[in-house]
């Protein structure tokens, strides 16, 4: 084998292969000039390792060095997409309305026509509408606002009513927020209370258990008002069903937030655990490690063996570097010593 | 015509590797959704737009330009369904419609022009120590390791900073998509040839700039 006698400086090839040695590298050269370009590698030293060192550059560009978007991001991507579908169709709604009644080719053709005609609707407009509005109740066209407490909303009723919105005004010092739900009904309704009313709870615990049924950013909001509830049984309960089946991460996001600020229990903790282990979503499950983690620091896993030998199995054999490192973490905390 | 009957779309779709199509499904789902089904066009949004913003976050590397890029996308994809005619598949479309709005997207923040980028100098791709510390500390998994990412991870990013967009784009659908370049070439509407000298330079400069970290 005849060794190349060209200077080289450092990893560099011959510069009449850089063209062929970059394309190789990436698997992009093909044919005879591969075959040529193989054959001159077995000879030439510096070409070899000008190969390897590019390799070695380009690994880490491999697919799995990517930077990732969170699954808050896609969330809050598809919420802002869905909005804005929503105001087009409504303004294709709108412009088709407005084209069947005013037809701009009509306008076009006829234009003094058209003056005389808008003349004459916009001053009728002003003589009779305030005569018509001044004998119409203030509340028969604007949205029916009431206190939950005295609506008595039943599941029957919540079956057949929509939720599209929730708003709510912070309290100052310790009062819970006052709650504004938009109910679509057959009459459009605004509810008011606080988290603290029975019949609010109610309809934040339907959102959450119909979570096919109402939009993201309304289960998003209900968990985060329930979360000032979140000791309460029943809440919790819902909190876990949401971890469990919600379909979208950012609202899972949410729960797992709101049941690691309650006092932790075993059902609590095992959603969380269940989360870690099974959520497909890798944001999901290092926000539950992470979870898990506070607990451990409160002392919450001290007395669960269980919860021990997940994480010890999860500090030992999961995929995920930082899962590892925040189960055998979460271990040191709870049982020193035994990880 | 049948869906995905072009070399792109088989290509696109072999070269990603985590593409299922179910092609009778979406030419349905497509077919729905231009005839103003609205479920139908989100159902179809669902089953790309991870992807869209997995190389628009990859490109510009921050949420609100990566929403800006992911919301410009799929809005176009909303006005233009009509004109979608099965010549490729749906995702070749949809990756089409992306490349544009990144190209564009990289256009208007860079300030300096794709001929006036920067020489860099010949010849010097002679330091590889940096790359074989970064393995040596890959196999080693010490605590500094994350550090060690991390200042890995900002080299990286300020060396694809210095790239032109159009060297970026070709550079990430050619080694985070794991397209071919002729693909890469058809999606910008350019030849392999021009895709090629994008990715020397690209290459080039990369080597520049990470090459000389120790």
């Amino acid at each position: 084998m005849q060794q190349d006698s060209r200077p080289t400086s450092g990893t560099q090839g011959c510069p009449e292969f850089e063209t062929q040695l970059t394309l190789y590298a990436i698997d992009e050269l093909e044919g005879a000039e591969r075959n040529s370009f193989e054959e001159h590698l077995d000879h030439c030293r510096s070409c070899a390792v000008a190969l390897e060192a590019e390799r070695r550059m380009l690994s880490i560009f491999a697919p799995h060095q990517r930077p990732e978007p969170s699954a808050a991001l896609l969330a809050s991507c598809r919420n802002r997409f869905e909005d804005t579908l929503d105001e087009m169709d409504h303004r294709s709604i709108f412009a088709r309305w407005a084209e069947t009644i005013f037809p701009a080719h009509w306008l076009a053709l006829h234009p003094a026509a058209s003056a005389a005609a808008l003349i004459l609707i916009g001053f009728s407009a002003g003589m009779l509408a305030p005569r018509h509005f001044q004998g119409v109740p203030p509340s028969s066209g604007a949205p029916q606002i009431a206190a939950l407490s005295s609506m008595g909303l039943d599941s029957q009723e919540l079956q057949n009513s929509n939720v599209s919105g929730i708003n709510w005004i912070p309290a100052e010092g310790n009062l819970p927020p006052r709650i504004e739900v938009q109910i679509t009904t057959q009459k459009p309704m605004v509810v008011q209370g606080t988290v603290d009313d029975k019949e609010v709870k109610q309809v934040l615990l339907y959102v959450l258990r119909n979570d096919r049924r109402f939009g993201p950013d309304v289960r998003i909001n209900a968990v985060d008002l329930l979360k000032a509830r979140a000791s309460d049984p029943e809440v919790e309960q819902a909190l876990c069903q949401v971890e469990r089946v919600d379909n979208n991460p950012a609202v899972r996001l949410k729960a797992l937030e709101a049941l690691t600020d309650a006092p932790p229990n075993p059902a609590s903790i095992q959603t969380m655990l269940d989360a870690v282990v099974k959520d497909s979503n890798i944001g999901v499950r290092v926000e539950a490690v992470n979870s898990l983690r506070t607990l451990s620091e409160r002392g919450a896993l001290n007395s669960d063996p269980e919860a021990i030998k997940v994480l010890r199995d999860l500090s030992q054999s999961d995929s995920n570097v930082y899962i590892r490192l925040q189960s055998a973490a979460a271990i040191q905390q709870a049982a020193p010593g035994q990880n | 015509m049948a869906m995905n009957s072009t070399g792109i779309g088989v290509a696109l779709e072999g070269a990603a590797g985590h593409r299922v199509v179910q092609k009778g499904d979406e030419q349905v789902l497509v077919r729905q959704a231009q005839a103003g089904n609205r479920p139908a066009f989100e159902e179809l949004v669902r089953r790309y737009d991870r992807e869209v913003l997995r190389l628009a976050y990859s490109l510009v590397r921050g949420n609100e330009d990566a929403r800006d890029i992911y919301q410009e996308v799929f809005l176009r994809a909303y006005r233009n369904l009509a004109r979608f005619r099965f010549e490729c598949s749906f995702y070749t479309w949809i990756y089409r419609i992306a490349t544009n709005v990144c190209l564009d997207h990289l256009r208007r923040k860079t300030t300096r022009r794709e001929e006036q980028a920067p020489e860099v100098p010949e010849g010097d791709g002679a330091t590889p120590d940096f790359f074989e510390q970064q393995m040596e500390h890959r196999a080693a998994a010490n605590p500094e390791r994350h550090l060690l990412g991390q200042e890995l991870g900002r080299h990286i990013t300020a060396a694809l900073d210095e790239l032109s967009p159009r060297e970026r784009m070709v550079f990430e659908l050619k080694h985070y998509e794991g397209l071919r370049l002729r693909v890469i070439g058809d999606m910008l509407g350019t030849t392999e040839e021009t895709v090629k000298n994008s990715l020397f330079r690209a290459t080039r400069k990369l080597r520049a700039s990470l090459g000389g970290m120790r």
